[in-house]
């Protein structure tokens, strides 16, 4: 192999490190093709999240997240071995994004809590936060 | 590179162009930010500089380009593994706390670089010229379409992984599949790409189509080497502390890709679904580089085929166990050497040794074979080899391997403990012999399984046996026992699960299989009679003596098959014995010209014949068609993908539950789904009891419930080697658990 090819390689190969990723990262998104994501803390299969733990009567704020858009709203009731039963309805905003409120009863800690929502037609992420 | 053979010992030039160019290039890589091309340049520059260097130092005169690539890929990478064990090692005594991080790791494989170059400035020489191919034999144009059918391999794993949709991956596979055929017909002289680069090239797409499947790693060994490279690279150094196993103690698992994540940024589990496939694409060219120097070209193919395709282990188990894949592809140069004995013989012996010192610290067993073999091998010298100075393994390379093998494996991995519980077993359990139910020619047939398959009813018995042997009771819940398991499918039906399955093609596959076991001892009984002291590779004939007996008895022994899994045995065996029988096939040809052994058209169809049967039945390609039991490597609906898949929400769950539950909480499942423990906490958490019998079920234990579970709800048991499948006992464990964590496949009960 002459030098000139050598050299020609050589760019080649520099110029393929500096533009690589940015062209992966691209080709990945073109073909949709991107990491496999492990989703949030809960996905629901089926239209019900569990938090355990939840300290006696620590109001937990339940955040609703995807599933259909701005502007549907979900009905939502909780059960558990040791909450007391409430329910309610959410809207979700703007950015399909939607927030109640929960207060579980005063039982022995730590406790476990579920949430049901219904409606729902496709995997929809909620999180938990004690407030 | 037909065959492409390298006229002389690396040549001397007033500038060493291509290894200054090279070494500059992989400098470059290590410190421009990661990127996908950075990591492919530093991670094949790297061994191909140190290997190459490694040859020229030893002033060994290789074959043909193809041999001259294998060997210093080789040596590189034994190179590579065994600086990062040193340094790993050494570091945290000379002051260096943390060797693994990015910039002592960068300072010194520069340094070993710019010695690399410098050195070869000095003594004009380019070593890296004896590795270019010359432009007759290879177009780029071709060779870059080539490589797409391992690219498009990586689509169709993501596409199956996201959408799951196999149309990529099935097209792929039918593609790789039609390519080795026509490799065996002689049919792909118009592609101007070397043969063996085009076997490559075909077998590292199908073993692509692996190791990602799930969106994280496919198989279970794999997920606690993963964990151990993990460990390495957030120890940094070596030997990770907390641990005694003996994964541990492989620097394939460990150094290797912690210095890959240091220079390059590569995480471990990208590392772990591309590299593994790389050195089994490789062992398949080195392999058929060894058959290739007795016969030509289309019936080493057909031979090498039928060694990758008739063994279950090749297509199915050997890519999701990394650590044996680099020390299976340095037994195959190590067989390569044997076979084309590079001059002078003395400096090919110290590469012997080297390759040995490589497989020792990449995976054990592989390494316990290859001594095993080698000894044997060195008999072999001593009674077919008269002249002393011609034999390879001699005393002493014999005896400094043997020593490598035992203080490595022995001493510093404790890998010791996997032979002391086989002989523990062998000595209370006896080798089992033919285990398993039938006939004995069933029995022989079927080899020995490590695992039978029988009813929900007989497992709860099995499963009641063994908690009456225990010392302390299991606090079951409050009726427990009164519960049943209950078949699934139905009346126990393992077939409809595509286990056990008598059919007429797996029939005529173990037919084929036993033909070519037969041709193997004919041809090792041909050797020995016949060939003995005229043939080329006497070594080779007394290693295969020793494959013999090995192989037997892994097929015979449960109590061996339990401990070693025996189609992984076999397949480092018959790598072996595919020489002998290449070499016996040689020399009939030559001797009895009235034989007319032609690969005439008629041949050719034939060998077409069968390996396009045994790569489909390997692959279950033509399963959408046939209504068979697919692949996992190509659907997500499959049996064998719910048993090996590892999904990050499967990782979530499994950080969740051990997480919260503590070093001390018993945490059960079922067997399969205890690789997301090996993934997350490695194979060293105790309290996990791989059951969800209800009467192996503790009151205060968490359990985890995986997809099979939630969404088939069937559930696996295996006990005393023996598994059924039962009806997931959802109902019972409702009654007495909650659920504490949900996701699309998982739950938790506690």
């Amino acid at each position: 192999m002459r030098p000139p090819r050598i050299a020609a390689l050589a760019v080649v190969v520099v110029l393929a490190m500096l533009l690589s990723a940015p062209l992966v990262r691209w080709a990945t998104s073109a073909l949709g093709l991107g990491p496999v994501d492990a989703g949030p803390a809960m996905w629901l299969a089926h239209p019900n999240a569990m938090h355990h733990g939840v300290p006696a009567g620590t109001p937990l704020r339940v955040t609703v997240d995807g599933g259909g858009g701005p502007k549907t709203m979900f009905r939502w009731h909780t059960t558990g071995a040791h909450t007391r039963v409430s329910a309610g309805t959410v809207t979700l905003g703007t950015q399909g994004r939607g927030t109640f409120r929960v207060v579980p009863a005063k039982v022995t800690s730590p406790s476990t809590l579920m949430i049901h929502l219904s409606g729902i037609a496709q995997p929809l992420a909620v999180r938990i936060v004690p407030r | 590179m037909n065959d492409e053979h390298n006229t002389s010992a690396p040549q001397r030039s007033p500038r060493p162009t291509l290894t200054m160019v090279s070494g500059a290039l992989v400098a470059l890589g290590i410190l421009l930010p990661s990127s996908p091309a950075g990591q492919l340049v530093v991670l094949m520059g790297i061994p191909v500089l140190l290997g190459s260097t490694i040859i020229e130092l030893l002033g060994l005169r290789l074959g043909s380009r193809t041999t001259t690539w294998l060997v210093v890929l080789a040596s590189g990478v034994g190179g590579y593994t065994m600086v990062g064990g040193l340094v790993g090692w050494i570091g945290p005594h000379l002051g260096l706390d943390r060797p693994f991080d990015r910039w002592p790791m960068v300072v010194i494989w520069l340094l070993i670089v710019v010695g690399i170059v410098l050195r070869s400035i000095h003594t004009g020489s380019d070593a890296l010229r004896a590795l270019i191919p010359r432009p007759q034999s290879l177009r780029l144009t071709d060779l870059s379409l080539l490589l797409l059918l391992p690219l498009a391999s990586l689509v169709g794993v993501w596409e199956l992984n996201l959408h799951q949709h196999g149309t990529v991956a099935y097209v792929v596979c039918a593609v790789s599949i039609t390519l080795i055929l026509a490799l065996v017909a002689g049919l792909t002289g118009w592609i101007r790409v070397p043969v063996p680069v085009q076997l490559g090239i075909a077998f590292l797409a199908l073993v692509w189509q692996i190791p990602a499947r799930g969106g994280s790693l496919f198989g279970i060994d794999i997920q606690a080497e993963w964990f151990f490279a993990r460990q390495a690279i957030s120890q940094a150094s070596l030997p990770l502390s907390g641990t005694h196993n003996a994964y541990a103690g492989m620097l394939s698992v460990t150094a290797a890709p912690a210095q890959a994540h240091s220079l390059t940024g590569l995480h471990a589990v990208t590392y772990f679904q591309l590299v593994p496939g790389v050195f089994l694409a490789l062992l398949i060219v080195a392999a058929f580089q060894a058959v290739r120097s007795f016969l030509p070209d289309r019936p080493s193919v057909f031979l090498i085929v039928m060694l990758a395709g008739g063994s279950s282990a090749f297509l199915h188990t050997i890519p999701t166990v990394p650590r044996q894949c680099p020390a299976m592809f340095s037994f195959g140069v190590l067989l390569l050497v044997l076979v084309e004995r590079p001059e002078p013989i003395r400096r090919s012996r110290l590469l012997l040794v080297g390759l040995v010192c490589a497989i020792a610290i990449q995976h054990y067993s592989t390494a316990y074979l290859a001594i095993g073999a080698l000894v044997f091998g060195w008999l072999g010298g001593i009674i077919w080899q008269r002249d002393r100075s011609q034999r390879l393994v001699s005393s002493v390379v014999a005896a400094v391997s043997l020593g490598v093998v035992v203080v490595w494996d022995g001493i510093i991995a404790n890998s010791q403990s996997g032979i002391s519980t086989l002989v523990t077993s062998i000595r209370t359990e006896g080798l089992a012999l033919l285990p398993g139910h039938g006939s004995a020619l069933a029995r022989w047939f079927k080899g020995a399984q490590t695992s039978t398959y029988t009813t929900a009813r007989v497992l709860r018995t099995l499963d009641l046996r063994w908690r009456e042997g225990l010392k302390a009771p299991i606090p079951t819940a409050h009726g427990a026992d009164a519960t049943r398991l209950v078949n699934d499918p139905p009346h126990g039906h393992v077939a409809s699960l595509g286990l056990n399955g008598t059919t007429a093609s797996s029939i005529l596959g173990g037919v084929i299989n036993q033909l070519l076991i037969l041709a193997l001892l004919v041809a090792l009984l041909y050797a020995i009679i016949r060939l003995g002291r005229s043939s080329r590779t006497p070594e080779i004939i007394g290693m295969a003596v020793f494959g013999v007996g090995l192989s037997a008895v892994s097929r015979l022994s449960g109590t061996i098959a339990l401990q070693f899994s025996p189609e992984r045995v076999r397949f480092q065996l018959y790598l072996v014995f595919v020489v002998v029988l290449a070499e016996v096939i040689a020399r009939v040809r030559s001797r009895h010209p009235s034989w007319r052994l032609r690969w005439s058209p008629a041949v050719v169809v034939v060998a077409c014949g069968m390996a396009a049967f045994e790569m489909v039945l390997a692959t279950s390609v033509t399963a959408p068609l046939t209504g068979g039991q697919e692949n996992g490597a190509l659907s997500s609906s499959t049996f064998d993908f719910n048993r090996s898949a590892m999904s990050p929400t499967y990782l979530a769950t499994s950080r969740w539950v051990l997480g919260r539950a503590g070093p001390r909480s018993t945490v059960q499942m079922e067997p399969n789904a205890v690789a997301m423990v090996f993934a997350t906490s490695g194979p060293d958490r105790k309290g996990i009891v791989p059951s969800i019998d209800p009467v192996l079920i503790s009151r205060f234990s968490w359990i985890v419930a995986t997809e099979p579970n939630v969404v088939q709800r069937r559930a696996q048991g295996t006990q005393y080697a023996e598994t059924a499948w039962f009806v997931f006992p959802k109902r019972f464990l409702g009654r007495h658990w909650n659920v504490v964590y949900v996701s699309s496949t998982t739950a938790v009960y506690r």
